[in-house]
Parts: structure tokens; sequence; C-alpha cells
């Protein structure tokens, strides 16, 4: 099996994820349509930390891609991740 | 490797045309239930009630930042300058967004019925005409250029591929966006900027690794011939990108701090998302310029120039993608990626541009407009967005002096809106004498010594101007007082929330 094949397999994976979450938040978001918002803010802080070590992957990933080619793949592979993320955090879903 | 080997590209005109009506048809529909759901009233079309979730969030920040251009350009810069122009491409980017992370859990605590930067500034600075209308003139300008950045880069691609004129391909591309953009304001540009982002990042990831799937020899072969035909190219260091384009790019993406659109989220999802979906939109971002940058490398890989793909390095993405002898479906997905890209960039825009009307205009100007006449130019402001974007592309006038007047209003508020959210001595006086400076001393510095030093100089002198005003003066200005702004359009059911609960929250 190639890595196209195997693209191809979390692709799908990944796209059923989202539509499974996509499906949770359309429920959510219909449920909650008329209610009230509320303005309280989470102070949840270590962002600062989160964030830097974001910027570190995403520079690492790239650095990566010019030592082996095996790595230009890792690009592609984490875009699949991403979409898989979105369905995901519909599925955490919201704060109580 | 050799571009000999690469095969006569194009495909029908007509297979363009359907792609961008069909995808088009699937978001009208989907934005016509929308609407019937969600949308009862102006403060619902432009603030979405502010009940966008975490999900929601998360998909409708990546899908309005990420441009067509965004997605051509990381190509683009892995093409001129390797591995390098990737890096300082992709890492502002993602950062740009996540920046944004402090900025909004202030806004958004201080002053919970807001809707645009431009109003904030207008109840900041007393009333001051002149420091919001500034601001409102820097938005605006930021959201046209929006639209016509997206067009421009989905027009090089239908014009690469199917052989569109690219005025055609902006014509069809903007009524289709402008159809469904019409019907559900902020919630149709959340949900189905949401859709796109799958398309954004699935489609995306199956076309790059298809394409070295197709090449002989497959990555080892582009690797090797990458580094043969200079090794610089797989290296992260190279000093001439950073130079070149790496820190004026940096600097100018921070000013996303700036983004109506941006700020347009902030203020329509729960308050107690705002910090975790602006920090996943940007993590979840980046692998998305990252795999569309590889197609740069292929470009080097088979000796292309610039003026083999049109003179336009962005090009070399659909480029290769249509030249490389793919299944037709392949570069239908290609395309599909950046059509996605450009319909929930130029609806964002839209979105945006209706919140501004609506608050910043006509509320402003005519505060005793009713809310159908209200909603009514609300939706119509969008499409006035749309039309003004496509006019000036289709004039063919070069939009630089557009790009060249938003740019330097955008840096020049940069420092002096940053300070006025965190900063409580920054005054009127220092806010509009730092913007005036800022434009007059760093545009005459960008002149004579070229463009980094202009934007140093921009956003010295503006930050410089407004810590020297409020140092002299000494007042300091209580940013609680925000919190008693009442929305500016009518059915805000936030408007009356708590303070005890704004008090629970803080501690």
């Amino acid at each position: 099996m190639s890595i196209y094949h195997i693209v191809l397999a979390l692709g799908a994976v990944a796209t059923l994820l989202f539509f499974i979450g996509l499906k949770q938040g359309a429920v959510a978001a219909i449920r909650d349509a008329d209610k009230t918002s509320e303005n309280e803010t989470v102070e949840d802080g270590g962002y600062a930390w989160t964030a830097i070590a974001a910027v570190i992957a995403s520079s690492t990933i790239i650095t990566l891609a010019g030592t082996s080619p095996i790595f230009i793949y890792l690009g592609p592979l984490l875009a699949i991740g991403s979409a898989a993320g979105i369905g995901t955090a519909f599925l955490v879903g919201d704060r109580k | 490797m050799n571009k000999g080997l690469l095969v006569s590209g194009g495909l029908p005109q007509f297979y363009g045309y359907l792609e961008m009506i069909a995808l088009a048809l699937v978001l009208l529909a989907l934005s016509y239930m929308i609407k019937r759901i969600f949308v009862r009233n102006t403060h619902g079309f432009i603030i979405a009630n502010r009940q966008v979730g975490f999900g929601f969030g998360v998909g409708a920040v990546i899908s309005a930042w990420t441009y067509a251009m965004a997605v051509l350009m990381s190509a683009g810069m892995t093409f001129q300058w390797g591995l390098s122009g990737l890096l300082w491409f992709v890492v502002p980017n993602g950062f740009a967004v996540m920046a944004m992370i402090p900025f909004a859990r202030i806004l958004r605590r201080s002053m919970p019925n807001g809707y645009t930067i431009a109003e904030f500034i207008k109840h900041r600075f007393d009333d001051s005409k002149l420091a919001s209308g500034v601001v409102t003139l820097s938005v605006i300008l930021s959201i046209l250029l929006a639209i016509l950045i997206n067009l421009k880069g989905l027009s090089i691609v239908m014009s690469v591929v199917f052989g569109i004129k690219p005025e055609f391909a902006a014509t069809a591309s903007i009524l289709c966006i402008l159809a469904y953009s019409y019907f559900g304001g902020l919630w149709t540009s959340v949900i189905t900027g949401t859709l796109n982002t799958l398309m954004l990042t699935v489609p995306s990831a199956i076309v790059v690794v298809a394409v070295y799937h197709f090449i002989p020899g497959g990555a080892d072969a582009v690797f090797s011939a990458v580094g043969e035909a200079n090794p610089q190219n797989l290296s992260v260091l190279r000093a001439d990108a950073a130079a070149g384009f790496g820190i004026t790019l940096a600097f100018g993406l921070l000013t996303a701090v700036g983004d109506q659109a941006l700020w347009q989220k902030v203020w329509s999802i729960r308050s107690r998302e705002v910090t975790r979906v602006f920090f996943w939109a940007g993590a979840l971002f980046y692998p998305i310029p990252i795999a569309a940058g590889m197609l740069g490398l292929v470009g080097i890989a088979y000796g292309l120039t610039p003026a083999d793909i049109g003179g336009d390095i962005v090009a070399i993405g659909p480029h290769i993608v249509s030249h490389l002898g793919l299944p037709v479906i392949l570069v239908l997905l290609y395309c599909l990626t950046i059509l996605a890209a450009s319909y929930s960039s130029v609806d964002a825009a839209s979105s945006a541009l209706s919140s501004v009307v609506a608050v910043d205009i006509v509320h402003r100007l005519w505060p005793d407009t009713n809310e159908r006449r209200l909603f009514l130019i609300t939706k119509v402001s969008i499409l006035s967005g749309g039309a003004v974007g496509l006019a000036i592309l289709l004039t063919g006038i070069d939009f630089t002096s557009l790009v060249l007047t938003e740019s330097s209003l955008r840096t020049a508020i940069l420092v002096p809106f940053v300070l006025a959210i965190v900063w409580p001595p920054t005054n009127t006086i220092g806010f509009v004498a730092g913007v005036v400076l800022a434009i007059v001393v760093g545009q005459t510095a960008r002149y004579f010594h070229g463009e980094l030093w202009g934007t140093l100089t921009t956003l010295g002198v503006s930050g410089g101007t407004v810590l020297i005003a409020g140092l002299l003066d000494g007042r300091k200005f209580d940013m609680a007082s925000l919190r008693n702004v009442r929305s500016e359009i009518g059915g805000d059911s936030t408007a009356l929330a708590s303070d005890s609960q704004f008090e629970t929250a803080r501690t």
C-alpha cells in the first residue's frame, strides 16, 4: 500500500469524523439558536506556551521536509488531521 | 527531471464554470436553510446572536483567514525561496491568528456588547469622530482588499487550469458568492466557512500526495532534484528570504489584530469559547499552507522558471497540478480547494462589511433608521462591497495604490489600537496624532529607504506618539466603563447580562 492510498483512507476517515462532528454541532446550534448568551469569560491561561509550541512545531515540520523526502508528506497528513481536529472540536463541544 | 516531461495542461472551460456554480448552488441551498433557522433580525445577521460555539468558531476563523492567495502563495514562496520561503510565509500566518488571543480576551470581557473595532474606538476615545472615522476607513479598505486578493487568486487558478479569462472568472465567482452571502449573514458565513474548511484540508492533502505519487521516482526524485538545483532550497535558514520578504510579511500579518473579519468572530463566538477558538484555529491552520507549499518544491525539481508559468510565481501550484497528467478528478479537487478558500474569505469579508455598515455608518449617521430598513441596508451592503471589488478588478486598474493606502493605514493603526486595548493612559490626541504622523513619516521613510524601514518607522512613530501623549496627559481610561456600552443594534440579548457574572468570571 502506497502512501497515496494511506492518505486516501485517512482522508475518508477524517471526512467522516468531520461530518459526524458537524452534524452534532449543527443540532446544538439549532437547539441554542434562541438562547441568550452569557458574558462570561474563562481565564484559561497557558495559551502563550501552547501557542509558542505550535509555532515551533510548524517550523520543525518545514525544517524536516528539508532533511528527508519522507517528511514531505507530513504537511498533507497533518492537514487531514486538521479536518479531524475540527470534527473533534464539535464533539468536544462548548464549555458548560 | 526537467520541464520537458510536463504535459500540456488545461481542462475545458465548461468544467471550470460548472465547478464554480455547483459549489455556489450547494452553499446557496445551505444558506437558505440557515436563514430560515437562525436569522430573524439585523442582530442575528451581523453577530449571529453571539451564539457561535467552539466547533463552528474554529472552522469559521480558519476559513476566513485562509485566503485563496495564501494557498497559492505558500507554493509560490517555496518555488522562489525554497523551504525558507515556506517557513517565513507560514509561521507568521498562523501566529497572527493566535496573536489575537490576548486582545480578544480583554475586549470581549470589557465590551461584551461590541460589534466592530471602530465602535470600540468610538467609545474608547470620547466619541471621537476622527478616531473612529480613520479606523472605519481602514476597515473598509481592508475588506475591499480582501475581496480583491481572493478574486485575483481564484482568477489565476481558473485561468491556468481552465483557460477562463480572469475577468470572466472573477465575475462568475463574485456573483456565486454574493448569491449565498446575501441570505444568511454571519451565520451563513460561519457554517459555509466551516464546510469550506473541510475542502481546504482533505482534498488539498490528497492532491499534494497524488502529485508526488504520479511523478516518476516520487518524493525521492523531487527531493534530489531540488537539492541539486540549489542545496539552499532545502534549508530554512536563507537570510535572503528573510530580508527579501519574510520580515516585512511578518509585520504585515500581525496587522491582523485590526482585521474586522476576525473581530466580528470575537464578538459573535460565545464569550467563554473565544480563547480556545483562536488558539485551535491558529494551530489547525498551519498544516494547510505547509501542505500546499510542497507543490513549490515540484516546480523547482522540474526546473521551471517564473517565465514558464506566465511570470507570476503564485501560478506554480495550479500549473503543476494541471501539467502532470493527473486524473481530471484530482485537478478538479485542487480547484475546489482554491474555490473554497476564495468563497469563504470573500464571504467573511462581506459579512464583516455588513457589520461596519450597520454599526459604524448607518446607525451612527442615521440613528433613527428602523429595524426593517437597517436589515435591508445591511444585506445590500454585502452586494455593494462585492460590486465595488469586482469593478476595481474589471476596470483593470492597478490596485497597487489601494494596497499601499490600506497597508499604510493598517500598519499605522496597529500599535495605537493595541495600546488602546492594553494601556489605559492612551488618549484621543495620542491615538489620532500617532496614526497621522505614522502615515506621513512612515510613508516618507518607505519612499526613501524601502518597505522594511517604512514599516518599522510607521510602527515606531505611531507607538512613540501614543506613549508620549499618554505619559504627558497622565489620565487613565477606565476600561470597565465599556461594559456599560449598550448594543448598537436592537435585539441583543446579551445587553443586560449581569455584572455579577462578569465579576465571577474575572476572578
